[in-house]
């Protein structure tokens, strides 16, 4: 009996260490693929780069009229929801996932409709109701009493019909005002990418791109203090507005990101766009 | 706050520094800070909204602050974009500081 466990027992760790190296084999073959598709996808994303830094350079021209500029992060990322981040990011896939269902069924009704349908249905047996106690006859006075009932039924039934049309065909329109919205989030992310690529590209050609001469009357009223208070009160504001919303903690100086659990970190984003 | 830049920002880019340097670092990263924040503000603003800005000079905080917030959409992305792109630009040039 003994021997017999024994033997059981060799057997199945015998059998566990081949499993163990079978899955091991796996997934060393499984981790050089990975390897390799993740090196060939950098390559490919340096190579996006490269082809993009040499088109700008043969396009630049000074100081205001550059071409729309494909920046690096842009031609890496593309100009779609997933190079969003953050709460945007989090909004453009609610969204996304609301105008997929939309799309998916298109005649299912909505919450709102359908309690309007329901609400339609219940006028009309009343109505129904009605007509068939005025059709009996009986007391004139309640004659009168129910011709005016139903006089206010039929306007709200018509009434009830017209808001049901108009969330039906609100909700045929939605999924399209819902990409909308995502890609409205998404040219704003590619603007400011775009802006704060030109802006790093032209400050280090030593080159000043603000046109003030229409300005130069407001810039010449203003002495730097006030410029500068004005500077520093958006500044603090931005900073009172992360603090508020938890992404940064107030004794932090405008720079450190707040503890691990918290969001963001100044300087990621620089550093995506330089990649 | 201990101003805007900040000795473990330094430190983790490896830019250590005595109190002396790191004043005038943090100042001058202040100044070009200000100075730039200042000038994409007035960059986002019309004609109209520059003359409605002149008349807030003497306007305490909170009012400058609601106007900006009222004027000025973008400034919360101004101001972000150009605290990176400042902080990017010291930790590539953190071996010449």
């Amino acid at each position: 009996m003994r021997e017999r466990i024994k033997n059981t027992r060799q057997t199945a760790s015998e059998r566990a260490s081949q499993a163990f190296e079978t899955a091991s084999e796996r997934a060393s073959q499984v981790l050089k693929l990975g390897k390799s598709v993740v090196e060939d996808y950098f390559e490919d994303r340096q190579q996006r780069k490269e082809d993009a830094e040499n088109d700008y350079e043969q396009q630049k021209q000074y100081p205001r009229d550059l071409d729309p500029l494909r920046t690096d992060a842009v031609e890496i990322l593309g100009e779609n929801p997933r190079m969003l981040r953050g709460r945007f990011r989090k909004q453009a896939d609610k969204l996304e996932e609301k105008a997929d269902k939309l799309e998916n069924n298109p005649k299912e009704p909505g919450i709102r409709e359908r309690i309007l349908k329901w609400r339609a249905n219940r006028t009309k047996i009343k109505i129904d109701r009605l007509r068939g106690k005025l059709k009996e006859g009986g007391w004139k006075s309640n004659d009168r009493v129910r011709a005016a009932k139903l006089k206010d039924l039929e306007l709200k039934q018509n009434r009830l019909k017209k808001d049901i049309s108009e969330r039906a065909s609100r909700r045929r329109e939605m999924p399209e005002k819902l990409r909308k919205k995502i890609d409205e989030y998404v040219q704003k992310k590619v603007k400011a990418m775009d802006r704060k690529a030109r802006r790093k590209i032209l400050r280090e050609e030593g080159i000043e791109w603000y046109d003030f001469e229409e300005k130069a009357e407001f810039l010449a009223n203003l002495s730097d203090a006030e410029k500068k208070r004005i500077a520093r009160e958006a500044i603090l504001l931005v900073r009172k507005k992360n603090i508020e919303k938890g992404l940064l903690e107030p004794a932090h100086s405008v720079d450190q990101a707040a503890p691990q659990d918290k969001v963001r970190k100044v300087g990621d984003h620089y550093e995506r766009v330089a990649q | 706050m201990n101003g805007l830049l900040s000795k473990k920002f330094l430190n983790s880019i490896g830019v250590e520094l005595d109190d002396k340097a790191y004043a005038a670092l943090s100042e001058h990263y202040e100044q070009t800070l200000n100075d730039r924040v200042f000038k994409e503000i007035v960059e986002e603003l019309t004609e109209q909204q520059l003359k409605e800005l002149q008349t807030l000079k003497q306007a305490s905080s909170e009012e400058l602050e609601k106007w900006l917030v009222n004027n000025v959409p973008q400034l919360d992305e101004i101001v972000e974009d150009e605290i990176a792109i400042l902080l990017g630009e010291i930790a590539e040039n953190s071996s010449n500081i």
